[in-house]
């Protein structure tokens, strides 16, 4: 996988990418100004609304004008500014899927279908007939798209888009206007289709559960700049400043300073930060410049976080990493997980969630008031960059 | 019990809406009936027998007949240059749009028989276009082309305003979507914003043709001769006084009738339907299973 952020949009991109976008407009309250290189099938733009991720992607389809561009896929170059080079989106070959799925309310479900179809005659029958099966539209041909749900609306969209056998699927918010238990559904059959038409696709959305089902890559944008590019697993783990960790929903973010270094591989070093009156350890790459006294700010895995009762310390020492005494002052149950609430007894008083299983609940015993010690580990803790993009506005 | 304070709201707001209802009932019937008196009374004092007879004189049809072909005509060149105007008003960006849009509005404030004296100094026998045409034996005012040109100028603008409202009214992400899919602009146009846009251009059409056919200010001027239905009203109540004009009165009556129901019809048909099943009833078939 390459995966790199080019500071100017003329820098180069990496030999074997999918998707190249380096791209700049400036409008009288917003400056757009993404770069982003990927080699992986399935992009996700992921970020606020008004992050400037349904702009984007209208400028990888050639539908939004802008001052400088550099967009190139799979080899083609679509746009170069420098170069004066313009393909109008006729020429694109983008299957693009707008947020309300723009179906032509003056054709039926096979003429929506057929409008940009490439084969003639009996393949374009053919290909028809197969799109209709996959997307599991059968009986609906010759329905009117208002009469179609909100699932159905879409897959005949989506069968538009890729009868004209699309270099590049765009999917906008696909899912917005339905209920969560089909958003479910219909983010495994775009998992499917991806797999079954092999085409790779762009998919904007600010919903934590698409990127975690559906990225192989994620953009994360905020306020028309990428902010930060990876792997879900990246983007959720590690988000590089306290801005992406605000996105992913890291929600416990303190700020100290290192007191200690400790070079415990060739890869990694541990450092020791304090939090007030906390001590806690973390892990940071060789190549991160971390020097003693500097200031950090860190993101707790609530996650990675084990909690016992007091009685029980003794053991949970054991454990590399920090024990904090703490205090449940909330317990709520939300269907599978007990979302647990626990005052540090630290001068930070402050407050973590924590979500137990039904079993360790039970076990536990616990209950509003009881008295706990958590055991935070040098995985909970995640030390973020220096927020050098940080703009005065 | 718990109920009862309801029930004694309910009835305590009810009457007050109902007699709120009444005064706009009451406004509305006085207009109402303001607007239906002329025709009423005009049925009442048409002197039905001689209906037949004056609707057969060669010069009431002959007026009747040109004032047709002439709308005809006008709402053809009305839609041919209109339609993509309308358009380029409603999705092109260009500076300077306001300033068109005033124009194009201007005739609808005019007084038409201003209108008609603009066009008759730039297309009159010794105007700067009418005067090389007259010379060349082609004479533009008191003839068919005359008329044509009076009522483009006047009912251009009811074409123009409906078609750019349906243009714009069309969600432009089916356009860009259209693009994506390989059309051009001018396939996008015939293939996504005509279809879409179609009802409301044809009743902007109808509403051309109905103003075009009833226009009299400008024609006038423009072109005296050979009568148009309205001009050769006037004639005959110039003439022969009131009682002569009530056959063609008639005539007019009906045609608008005719007319207005049309656009109404275009009108109150489901949203967003193409042309070829504008006439037809919605199918039944096409319902959700």
């Amino acid at each position: 996988m390459v995966y790199s952020m080019a500071d100017s949009p003329s820098a180069e991109p990496p030999a074997e990418v999918i998707l190249s976008v380096a791209i700049q407009r400036r409008l009288p309250h917003f400056l757009l100004n993404a770069t982003f290189h990927t080699s992986t099938g399935r992009i996700v733009l992921f970020g606020p609304s008004g992050a400037g991720k349904s702009v984007t992607l209208q400028a990888i389809a050639g539908l939004f004008p802008l001052d400088h561009a550099r967009i190139i896929q799979g080899g083609t170059v679509w746009h170069d500014s420098e170069a004066g080079i313009f393909l109008p989106p006729q020429r694109r070959r983008v299957g693009y899927v707008p947020q309300n799925y723009a179906l032509f309310p003056h054709l039926n479900v096979v003429q929506n279908i057929a409008f940009g179809q490439r084969k003639q005659g009996r393949e374009a029958k053919k290909q028809i007939a197969e799109l209709l099966c996959s997307m599991q539209l059968e009986g609906l041909e010759q329905l009117w798209p208002r009469y179609l749900s909100g699932g159905q609306q879409q897959r005949v969209a989506l069968a538009r888009a890729l009868a004209t056998e699309p270099h590049l699927l765009l999917l906008d918010e696909p899912w917005s206007a339905l209920e969560a238990p089909v958003r479910t559904i219909l983010r495994e059959e775009i998992r499917r289709f991806h797999k079954q038409f092999q085409v790779p696709l762009v998919l904007v959305t600010h919903d934590a559960l698409d990127v975690q089902a559906l990225a192989e890559t994620v953009v994360v944008m905020y306020q028309g700049r990428v902010l930060q590019i990876g792997s879900p697993e990246e983007i959720f783990r590690t988000p590089r400043t306290r801005q992406v960790a605000d996105l992913v929903q890291m929600e416990v973010c303190w700020a100290g300073h290192i007191c200690a270094l400790e070079q415990v591989s060739a890869r990694e070093r541990r450092v020791t930060i304090e939090v007030a009156d906390l001590v806690l350890y973390a892990l940071v790459p060789s190549e991160r410049k971390v020097s003693l006294r500097q200031p950090v700010e860190i993101g707790l895995r609530v996650d990675e976080i084990s909690f016992t009762g007091e009685s029980t310390s003794a053991e949970s020492a054991k454990r590399a990493g920090t024990s904090v005494a703490g205090c449940i002052i909330r317990d709520q149950w939300q269907g599978t997980l007990h979302m647990v609430t626990v005052r540090l007894a630290s001068q930070t008083q402050a407050e973590l969630v924590i979500s137990v299983p039904r079993w360790l609940h039970r076990d536990l015993h616990i209950a509003v008031g009881l008295s706990v010690v958590l055991c935070i580990p040098d995985e909970a803790v995640h030390v973020f960059e220096p927020d050098d993009t940080k703009e005065v506005s | 019990m718990s109920r009862n304070p309801q029930r004694t709201a309910e009835r305590i707001v009810s009457p007050h809406r109902e007699r709120w209802d009444l005064l706009f009932w009451l406004l509305s019937l006085c207009l109402l009936c303001y607007l239906l008196g002329p025709i009423l009374s005009f049925l009442g004092f048409l002197p039905w027998t001689q209906v037949p007879a004056a609707l057969s004189d060669p010069n009431a049809i002959g007026a009747l007949e040109t004032s047709m072909t002439s709308a005809s005509i006008s709402t053809c060149c009305i839609g041919l240059f209109g339609i993509p105007l309308a358009y380029v008003l409603a999705r092109f960006p260009f500076p300077g749009k306001g300033l068109i849009s005033l124009i194009i509005y201007l005739p609808l404030a005019f007084p038409p028989v201003v209108s008609g004296i603009l066009l008759l100094l730039l297309y009159g026998p010794y105007s700067l276009i009418g005067g090389p045409l007259t010379t060349l034996g082609w004479e533009i005012d008191d003839s068919l082309a005359g008329i044509v040109i009076a009522q483009i100028f006047i009912s251009a603008p009811f074409l123009i305003v409906a078609a750019r409202t349906a243009f714009e009214s069309i969600d432009l992400t089916l356009e860009q979507v259209g693009m994506t899919l390989g059309q051009s602009r001018w396939g996008v146009f015939w293939r996504i914003s005509l279809p879409l846009a179609w009802r409301g251009i044809l009743a902007g059409l109808i509403l051309a043709w109905v103003r075009a056919l009833g226009e009299f200010g400008a024609t006038v001027v423009m072109a005296y001769h050979p009568y148009t239905l309205p001009v050769y009203v006037y004639v005959q109540l110039s003439g022969l006084g009131v009682p002569s004009t009530l056959p063609l009165a008639l005539l007019s009556l009906g045609v608008s009738v005719i007319v207005i129901g049309l656009v109404l019809l275009i009108e109150r048909r489901g949203q967003q339907r193409p042309f070829h099943v504008l006439f037809s009833r919605p199918s039944t078939s096409a319902r959700k299973q």
